[in-house]
C-alpha cells in the first residue's frame, strides 16, 4: 500500500489530479471510521473527512513521505477536528456540546439488528469514549480502534512518543473507570 | 525518577509491545510480584479489546468531489467550493445528484452531505446577515478613523486646512462661502463634492474644544449638528486633487519642482506641513510629549477628541506577524493599503525601518499595481484586554502558538505628529518653509512645505528614543481560518473584550443592497462574538457607489444608533471572496 500510495501521490504531483481518487478510495473508510468515533456523529465525520481530503490535496506538496500517507492524512483530519471543536465550543458557549451528540450516535453505525447485546456493549463504549477529553479520545482511538503504533500516533498528533504512552494509559484507565461506573465490572462487557 | 524505574504507564505500553527490552523485563518482574499490577493490566486489556471492537465504518463512501481535472496541488481546491457556487440549488434539492452512490467519486462536484448542506446554508445566511450588519459598524469605525485622519489631513494640507485659515484669522464660514467659486474652478464634480464635504468637516471641527482645534477660534457659535459620520477620503484621490483645487503655492504660483511633483504624486500622503499650525502648537507647553493613546486609528470608537496639545502621539509600535500564507511582499503591500484605508496617510513599512519614505512609497505603488499579489484584504478589528495589547509576551505567545513569522516593521509613525515633534525639538529633521497668504484657486491660503529631507536623514535613530518598547497594537496577516483559530484562542481565554468587526468591501455594486442591508443592520449594536456569529459580528460591504454624501449620511444616521458610531468608506475593494487572507488587528478596547 505504501508504494501504491506513493505512486498515486507522485502522479498527483505531476498533475494527474484524478490519481487522488485512488488515495481517497483507499483510505476513506478507515478515516471515516476513526472520525465517526472521534466525532460521535456520522455526518460530521463525513464532512471532516471530505475537508481532510481536500486539505491534504492542497498541501500534498508538503507531504514528505517520511510517514505513511494515512498517518499524515490523519494528522490533517485531527487538526481539523480540534479546530472544529474549538470553534463550536466558542460559538455555542457550550463545552463538550459536540460530544453529547455522541450519545445519540448509537444505531447510526449500522450494526446488525440481531446483535443487540453487542450493540449495547458498543453503545456503552461509545458513550464512554465520548466522555473522554479530546486528547485522550484521539489517542485511544488511534491506537485501539485504528491500530496505529505509538510512533505514528505521535506523528499524527504531533506530540512526543512519551506523551502518547502516558496519555494512552490514562485514557484507558479513565475508560475503565467510566465503564465500571456504568456496568459494574468490565468483565461483564467482555466476552470470555 | 530513574529511567529504569517501573512506571505504571508502562503497562499500557507493555500491552502494545511498545517497550524496550529492558523496560519489558522490568514490567514482567513487577507483574510477577504485584497482583494489583496484573489486575490493572487485565483491565487495560479489556478496555483495549472493547475499543477495538467498535464497529468500523459501515456507511457509504465519501461523496467527496475530486479535484477537477488539471487541478494542481497547491491550488485552493476545496471539495466544498463547487458546492458553494451552486449552494442555492443544492439547498433546495431534496435529492441532490451527489447524494447517490454513483456519484461517490467526483462525478458530481455539488455532492453534499446533509450536514454540509445545512452548514453551508447557515454559512450563506450568516454571510448575508453579517454583511448587512457590518455596514452599520463599519460606518462607525470610519467615523473615528476619519476623525483622526481628517485632523491629520487638515494639518498636513494647509491648502485645504480650515484650521490653518482660522489660525490666520479667517473664519471658517468664509472658507465655506468660497466653495462655490472653488467649485466653479473645478471641472470635477467629484472634487466639488469633496470640497463640500470639507465644509461639513469644518462644521464638526468648530464643535470641538478650541484647544483641540490647534487653538482655532471661530467667529461662529457651535456648528449645527452633523452626522458623526465621515467618509474616508481616498488618499490617492486627495493627493491628486490637491494640485487642482487646493493647489499649494508652489503649484499655483510658481513652477513646481520635480521633487515636489514626485513627492505629491508618488506618496499617498505628501507631507505638506501646516507650519503655521505648528508654530501655534509649538508654543503650547507639552506639545512634544507623547501620548500613544491619542493615535486614533487603532483606538476605535469612543475617543473622538483630537490629540490635545500635550498629546502628540507620534509613534505607534505595531507588532506584525504573518502566517506562511502571506509573503513578505504581500504583507508590505497590504500594510500600506491598510494604513491608507484606515486613514493613516503616508505610512509604509519603510517608515519603521527608516528607509527613505519616497523610495518605499514608490515601491509600494509599484506593488499596488499588482493587485493580484494580494488576493484579498479583509480586516478584522478586535479589541482585546488592554494589558495584552501592551505586552510583548502576548505577542510572542501569539506567534508561537500560531506558528507565525514576525515581520520586521514594528513601528509606524504619524508623519504630522512626528514631524511636528521634530520641528519643535529642533532636531533638523526637516526645515519648515512657510509661504503664507499665497493666492490659490481657493483663496488665500497658507502653506508650509517640508523641505526635502536629506537622504541620510537620521530620522529614526532619534525617534527610537521615544518609541515605546511595548506594542500599541498587533497586526496579524493570516488566512481566514487561521484568524478564526486565533480568535478562538483569544475568545476561549476571555481575552477578547469586545468588538470583532470585519471590514470588507466588494466591487462597487452596493448602492441598493447597502441601503436595504442597513435596515436589517440597524438593530446590531455591539459585537463580542466570533466573526461568523450572526448576532454579533459584522461584515461590511461598501463600494464606491456608497460614497456619495447622501448615502454616507444615510449610513451615518443608522450608525449614530450604534454605540461605536463610525464610518469607513473606501473606493477600493478590500475583499472579494469568502475564503481569503485576512488581516487581524488586535488593540486595546476603545476608551
Amino acid at each position: 500500500m505504501l508504494s501504491e500510495d506513493q505512486s498515486a501521490i507522485d502522479r498527483v504531483l505531476k498533475g494527474d489530479s484524478s490519481a487522488y481518487a485512488e488515495l481517497v478510495e483507499r483510505h476513506q473508510r478507515r478515516l471515516l471510521g476513526l472520525l465517526a468515533h472521534a466525532c460521535g456523529n456520522m455526518h460530521e465525520a463525513e464532512d471532516l473527512a471530505q475537508e481532510a481530503f481536500a486539505r491534504a490535496f492542497h498541501k500534498l506538496e508538503l507531504y514528505s513521505g517520511q510517514s505513511q500517507f494515512y498517518t499524515w492524512l490523519c494528522r490533517v483530519a485531527m487538526n481539523l477536528l480540534v479546530s472544529q471543536r474549538r470553534r463550536k465550543r466558542i460559538e455555542n458557549q457550550l463545552p463538550r456540546e459536540g460530544f453529547e451528540a455522541a450519545l445519540d450516535a448509537r444505531g447510526l453505525m449500522g450494526q446488525a439488528e440481531e446483535e443487540l447485546e453487542r450493540d449495547e456493549v458498543r453503545s456503552q463504549v461509545q458513550q464512554a469514549i465520548a466522555m473522554l477529553d479530546d486528547e485522550r479520545r484521539a489517542v485511544v482511538l488511534l491506537r485501539d480502534f485504528d491500530g496505529m503504533d505509538y510512533q505514528a500516533i505521535a506523528e499524527t498528533l504531533e506530540i512526543p512518543v512519551g506523551t502518547v504512552r502516558s496519555r494512552l494509559h490514562r485514557a484507558r484507565l479513565e475508560l475503565k473507570s467510566i465503564l465500571e461506573q456504568r456496568v459494574g465490572h468490565l468483565g461483564a462487557l467482555t466476552q470470555p | 525518577m530513574k529511567p529504569s524505574e517501573y512506571q505504571e504507564e508502562w503497562l499500557s505500553a507493555y500491552l502494545d509491545d511498545e517497550l524496550t527490552a529492558e523496560q519489558r523485563q522490568i514490567v514482567e518482574s513487577r507483574l510477577a510480584a504485584d497482583a494489583a499490577a496484573q489486575s490493572i493490566l487485565d483491565d487495560l486489556k479489556r478496555v483495549r479489546k472493547l475499543v477495538s471492537e467498535l464497529v468500523p465504518w459501515s456507511g457509504q463512501n465519501l461523496q467527496v468531489s475530486i479535484p477537477p481535472p488539471g487541478s494542481a496541488v497547491g491550488e485552493n481546491w476545496d471539495a466544498s467550493s463547487p458546492a458553494l457556487e451552486g449552494v442555492s440549488n443544492a439547498l433546495h434539492a431534496a435529492d441532490a445528484p451527489g447524494e447517490t452512490e454513483n456519484d461517490v467519486f467526483g462525478s458530481s462536484p455539488t455532492a453534499l452531505t446533509a450536514s454540509r448542506r445545512s452548514a453551508l446554508q447557515r454559512r450563506w445566511r450568516g454571510t448575508w446577515a453579517v454583511s448587512a450588519a457590518s455596514i452599520l459598524l463599519l460606518v462607525g469605525i470610519g467615523s473615528t478613523l476619519w476623525w483622526r485622519w481628517d485632523a491629520q489631513n487638515l494639518a498636513f494640507n494647509a491648502a485645504s486646512s480650515p484650521t490653518s485659515r482660522a489660525v490666520q484669522g479667517l473664519p471658517v464660514e468664509s472658507f465655506a462661502r468660497s466653495l462655490p467659486a472653488a467649485s466653479a474652478n473645478s471641472s470635477s464634480k467629484r472634487a466639488d463634492s469633496e470640497l463640500k464635504s470639507e465644509v461639513d468637516r469644518l462644521s464638526d471641527l468648530q464643535a470641538l474644544p478650541s484647544s483641540d482645534l490647534l487653538q482655532t477660534q471661530s467667529s461662529e457659535g457651535p456648528a449645527a449638528k452633523t452626522f458623526d459620520v465621515r467618509t474616508l477620503q481616498d488618499p490617492t484621490a486627495a493627493a491628486s486633487r490637491a494640485p487642482q483645487d487646493m493647489a499649494p503655492a508652489s503649484r499655483a504660483g510658481g513652477s513646481p519642482s520635480p521633487a515636489s511633483e514626485t513627492n505629491s504624486a508618488a506618496l499617498p500622503a505628501a507631507p505638506v506641513i501646516d507650519g503655521t499650525s505648528f508654530a501655534t502648537r509649538g508654543s503650547q507647553p507639552g506639545a512634544n510629549s507623547r501620548n500613544k493613546n491619542s493615535l486614533g486609528w487603532f483606538n476605535f470608537g469612543a475617543d473622538k477628541e483630537l490629540p490635545g496639545n500635550d498629546s502628540a502621539g507620534e509613534v505607534a509600535r505595531i507588532q506584525i506577524a504573518r502566517s506562511s500564507a502571506w509573503s513578505e511582499q504581500e504583507v508590505e503591500m497590504a500594510f500600506a493599503e491598510t494604513m491608507s484605508g484606515l486613514g493613516v496617510q503616508g505610512i509604509t513599512p519603510s517608515d519603521v525601518t527608516g528607509t527613505d519614505r519616497r523610495g518605499m512609497a514608490g515601491e509600494t505603488e509599484k506593488l499596488s499595481k499588482d493587485q493580484s499579489s494580494v488576493p484579498t484584504q479583509s480586516l478584522l478589528l478586535v479589541s482585546i484586554e488592554p494589558t495584552l495589547a501592551n505586552s510583548t509576551q502576548f505577542f510572542d505567545e501569539l506567534i508561537g502558538t500560531n506558528q507565525l513569522t514576525p515581520v520586521a516593521p514594528t513601528h509606524i509613525q504619524v508623519p504630522r505628529l512626528l514631524t511636528e515633534g521634530r520641528l519643535q525639538a529642533g532636531e533638523g529633521r526637516g526645515e519648515a518653509t512657510t509661504s503664507a497668504n499665497t493666492p490659490t484657486a481657493t483663496g488665500t491660503l497658507a502653506e508650509t512645505k517640508l523641505a526635502e529631507k536629506p537622504a541620510e536623514n537620521a530620522e529614526f535613530p532619534a525617534q527610537q528614543s521615544s518609541v515605546p518598547a511595548i506594542p500599541d497594537a498587533i497586526l496579524l496577516f493570516l488566512t481566514e481560518s487561521a484568524a478564526e483559530e486565533v480568535l478562538g484562542h483569544l475568545q476561549q481565554k476571555g481575552q477578547v473584550t469586545s468588538q470583532i468587526w470585519r471590514v470588507a468591501s466588494e466591487q462597487p455594486t452596493v448602492a441598493e443592497s447597502s441601503r436595504s442591508a442597513l435596515a436589517d443592520a440597524s438593530s446590531v449594536r455591539s459585537s463580542g462574538q466570533l466573526v461568523d456569529s450572526q448576532s454579533s459580528a459584522v461584515e461590511l460591504r461598501v463600494g464606491a457607489e456608497a460614497a456619495s454624501k447622501q448615502q454616507a449620511n444615510t449610513i451615518g444616521s443608522s450608525a449614530l444608533n450604534s454605540p461605536s458610531a463610525t464610518t469607513l468608506k473606501t473606493d477600493r475593494p478590500l475583499m472579494d471572496k469568502m475564503e481569503r487572507k485576512v488581516i487581524l488587528l488586535l488593540s486595546s478596547p476603545p476608551r
